[in-house]
């Protein structure tokens, strides 16, 4: 058993605490009190490579190892927890979930984006109705004609307005209870997906 | 959190394509929970920091403030806050650390994961709590970080599964274990 960080998880720490330091700290309050999501530091997190922290480099990725991801997580939340929950909620809910059970062709096509940070993620799992019970959700899905019609809606979704890829459930056989619910990729922009005002806090 | 992007998704007929489902038909609920597994690592993470970053300020504050012609750092009742905030955080940093490690192996982190997220959430809370104690009204205000921390802290026991929800699942695994 060994409890030093290795030269590598030193360094990552470093980089993280140092973005942290130079990029959000000066700037935290601003966005707290305008509540506006602050997306300039978003895409500079895309740039060192923290929104695609824990995949591949073929997926563009950083390859980095999930201690390495909760090194980063913690040291830029630390100075704004927002920017942790950013970094949480893109890389491991919406982008882990197309890496991890998404075919190769669906990957192809949504994680660069993710990882590099072009488009943010959003994982849609909770409803007004649903919370702690994630199983008793009400949003449909119905398969007509090679398509998949959809009609409900997710609740306390992180990155809802500015999230240009999401991951959502929904039901496809309600008599199968939890075993009849997929998940299903939308892109903002499509036809009936929109989105509620931000949530006030 | 209130510079945080959270709304609602509304779909009113929505026509996605078939080959956009993730996986297979009826696998979708499956996959959440173990993406929440390793979600919980990060909010885990996030917790931590606001717990060093709490404790962080505290340190600071207490060796800066003069209250009875001696900083606050050399009252025994503040060490004692700082001395726990401090055990707190770096076991709860054990435990993300473990359960990123197993992770990382491969190995089922459903128990791991809940127990760090679980500990790291509720030390985080109560960290913040005393962060505020340590600075008096100076808490309270924008002025220093802790104000700050001490809201957006609450989140953390509730996201990606509440507490009672990771007890649910911790006793589901020891049960099962015994």
């Amino acid at each position: 058993m060994d409890f030093n960080l290795s030269e590598q998880e030193l360094a990552v720490q470093k980089l993280a605490r140092d973005f942290a330091r130079n990029e959000i700290a000066p700037h935290v309050m601003k966005y707290d009190e305008s509540q506006e999501f602050p997306m300039e530091i978003a895409k500079k997190l895309g740039d060192i490579g923290f929104l695609g922290i824990i995949f591949p480099e073929e997926y563009g990725g950083s390859g980095f190892s999930t201690i390495e991801y909760a090194i980063i997580v913690e040291e830029i939340s630390k100075v704004d927890p927002s920017m942790g929950l950013t970094i949480a909620a893109h890389n491991g809910l919406c982008t882990n979930h197309i890496f991890s059970y998404a075919n190769d062709e669906l990957k192809k096509k949504y994680l660069p984006d993710l990882t590099t940070g072009k488009k943010l993620g959003a994982w849609g799992l909770t409803e007004n109705v649903s919370g702690s019970d994630a199983a008793g959700m009400a949003t449909t899905a119905e398969r007509k004609n090679g398509h998949y019609i959809i009609n409900g809606s997710k609740l306390f979704i992180t990155h809802g307005n500015v999230g240009e890829t999401a991951v959502v459930t929904a039901v496809t056989d309600k008599s199968k209870h939890k075993n009849g619910i997929s998940a299903f990729i939308l892109e903002k922009g499509w036809k009936g997906f929109k989105t509620g005002k931000k949530k006030i806090n | 959190m209130r510079s945080s992007d959270t709304a609602e998704l509304l779909f009113e007929n929505v026509e996605v394509p078939a080959e956009n489902l993730i996986g297979e038909e009826g696998q979708g609920f499956k996959q959440c929970m173990q993406i929440l597994d390793g979600g919980r690592i990060a909010i885990a993470a996030l917790s931590l920091g606001i717990a060093q970053g709490a404790l962080d300020a505290s340190l600071k504050y207490s060796k800066e403030r003069k209250q009875f012609g001696k900083s606050l750092s050399e009252f025994q009742g503040i060490q004692f806050k700082l001395s726990d905030m401090a055990t707190e955080a770096d076991a709860a940093r054990l435990m993300i650390y473990k359960a990123a490690w197993m992770k990382d192996k491969g190995m089922n982190i459903n128990l791991s994961a809940a127990m760090a997220k679980l500990y790291a959430s509720e030390i985080a809370t109560k960290a913040t709590n005393e962060a505020i104690q340590i600075h008096g009204g100076y808490g309270f205000i924008k002025d220093f970080p802790v104000e700050k921390l001490y809201r957006d802290v609450k989140l953390m026991t509730i996201g990606e599964g509440t507490s009672e929800v990771q007890k649910m699942v911790i006793a589901r695994n020891i049960l099962n274990m015994f």
